[in-house]
């Protein structure tokens, strides 16, 4: 993987803020579009190992749902669970294009999730 | 010069050869030149032990022994020639051991259709066996033994059994899985049980007596769609 | 509802999964693919999610040909994709450093499909990379436990990809 310093600084800040930020946080992942992590911070290791190569996945065939309905690009797939929810949301970064994951325990707001998991994936974009 | 070999795409005879009493680098270098005239001999020829269907030796061995069966052929190597049978002098001419291979091979196939030769072993055509690994290029040289070793990959077969699931004919199925034998492929499926068609051999059933391996029974008639949606021609008897 | 059926092609990135469906199916294929972001692999797009295409038979029902993504970090699509197929085609590139050891990658990766239904090895760039030979893909599969057929493939060719449909249709006569 060639990752400039300059992005992988900031998947590190936007980790950090959003660790910080979000009530019922568990896991926070940065990720490749082709599926290969590039940061994460997660409160039970095993939970995350292969979420990055899902996430691409997801994002992927989020794609195609979008074109196929002629929605145009998909921006985030968001998975509903008994126990949480887990938010991928594309960061088109000129250079690359990296899939945030955010999951959370039940009792996040899913709002104030949207909200943070979007502003974090602005400044990456924008890095 | 011999030209290149233009026998249409049929399948050749796979024969073998021992070598006994060769220097080192001779015994190399006719092994790497059969090799390479592989592709121009009439018949495939590959290297055994022994129980060959055509024993190279040298000199010494020519004159102290002679052949323990007389129907396997010997062809002495050396510089001089002993006197012996079949020779080919030292140092190995491509063009002359092409000739003598030739010549020798149309003798072991003639003697296979006689019956007389190596390790013939007598298949009946209900017996089944179980192919071990996928043949090597040699034994596959006829189209439609693709298919009958794709036929093999699933479960056993017999010469019958080929027979009735493809369009090759009885002879064909049966040749293959001589070659197959003869290359070690073939294993025999447990004991066959009773012959339920005993007394009408060309029976419409299907004669493997082993069912398939687990699998959720095809749709009836998928395949057949299947084929026709690609243009490819039913898998039975033509 | 129409009835599905469909068969699997699999292998490494750059084996030529999204070409061999291209080259058979009736509808310009669907591909979930992105930038590659292994700089070992000389490849600019990698498959994440899968490869689809499609044909229709003579009684409406639908035969779907799918590729998945080659790569192990992605084998629970080779187990969603793999439920309920036909039968699995495993695209093998002759010009990979260690080929054999990729062939093993799916054998094991669909080896509960192999097992239960057919597949045939497709081994590609073999003129330009003749080693190793198809014997030694015989033998590595034998070791694992399975015989199917292994032949060489240009999968440019819609024809050779028709082939190896045949030869997986075979295997499921009854």
């Amino acid at each position: 993987m060639n990752i400039t310093p300059r992005i992988r600084l900031a998947a590190e800040s936007a980790i950090d803020t959003l660790m910080r930020e979000i009530k019922g946080v568990k896991a926070v992942v940065i990720s490749t579009e082709d599926g290969l992590e590039l940061a994460a911070r997660v409160e039970n290791t095993a939970q995350v190992a292969r979420l990055s190569a899902i996430a691409s996945s997801l994002a992927a065939l989020g794609a195609v749902a979008g074109e196929e309905s002629q929605l145009g690009l998909c921006d985030n797939v968001a998975i509903e669970a008994t126990h949480g929810h887990i938010l991928m949301l594309q960061a088109r970064h000129p250079e690359m294009t990296l899939i945030v994951s955010v999951v959370t325990s039940r009792d996040a707001i899913i709002g104030q999730v949207l909200y943070f998991a979007k502003q974090a994936t602005q400044l990456l974009q924008h890095a | 010069m011999t030209g290149a070999n233009t026998v249409p795409k049929g399948q050749r005879a796979l024969l073998s050869y021992s070598v006994e009493g060769l220097q080192h680098r001779e015994e190399v270098l006719l092994k790497s030149l059969i090799r390479l005239l592989d592709h121009r001999t009439h018949q495939n020829w590959s290297w055994k032990a022994e129980q060959a269907d055509l024993r190279v030796v040298g000199a010494q061995i020519a004159i102290a022994a002679a052949s323990p069966q007389p129907a396997v052929p010997t062809l002495t190597v050396a510089h001089a020639d002993p006197q012996r049978g079949p020779f080919l002098a030292l140092p190995l001419h491509t063009d002359a051991l092409e000739v003598a291979l030739n010549r020798l091979g149309a003798m072991v196939v003639h003697a296979r259709g006689l019956g007389l030769a190596v390790t013939e072993v007598p298949m009946g055509e209900h017996e089944e066996f179980r192919m071990l690994r996928w043949p090597p290029a040699a034994v596959l040289e006829a189209p439609i033994r693709l298919r009958l070793a794709t036929l093999m990959t699933n479960r056993p077969a017999s010469v019958l059994s080929l027979q009735q699931r493809s369009p090759a004919t009885r002879q064909e199925c049966a040749d293959f899985l001589a070659d197959l034998q003869r290359a070690g492929l073939l294993e025999r499926a447990a004991s066959p049980g009773v012959l339920v068609t005993a007394s009408a051999p060309d029976s419409v059933f299907p004669d493997s007596r082993f069912p398939a391996p687990t699998r959720d029974a095809v749709q009836l008639g998928l395949l057949a769609r299947i084929r026709n949606r690609l243009g490819l021609q039913p898998p039975g008897p033509q | 509802m129409t009835v599905e059926h469909k068969i699997l092609f699999t292998g490494t990135m750059g084996a030529g999964k999204t070409t061999a469906i291209a080259g058979v199916s009736e509808i310009p294929p669907v591909s979930t693919d992105v930038r590659n972001s292994d700089t070992s692999v000389a490849k600019a797009t990698t498959t994440v999610g899968l490869d689809y295409g499609e044909l229709t038979l003579d009684n409406g029902e639908k035969l779907r040909l799918y590729g998945t993504p080659g790569q192990m970090r992605f084998d629970f699509m080779w187990r969603i994709l793999g439920r309920g197929a036909l039968g699995v085609v495993i695209l093998v590139d002759n010009s990979r450093p260690d080929p054999l050891a990729d062939l093993d990658i799916y054998l094991d990766g669909f080896a509960e499909l192999i097992a239960q239904t057919a597949c045939v090895v497709a081994v590609g760039r073999m003129e330009q990379h003749p080693s190793p030979g198809l014997d030694a893909y015989a033998r590595r599969m034998e070791a694992k436990g399975v015989v199917c057929p292994v032949l060489p493939a240009n999968v440019t060719d819609p024809q050779q990809v028709v082939q190896l449909l045949e030869l997986l249709l075979l295997q499921l006569e009854v």
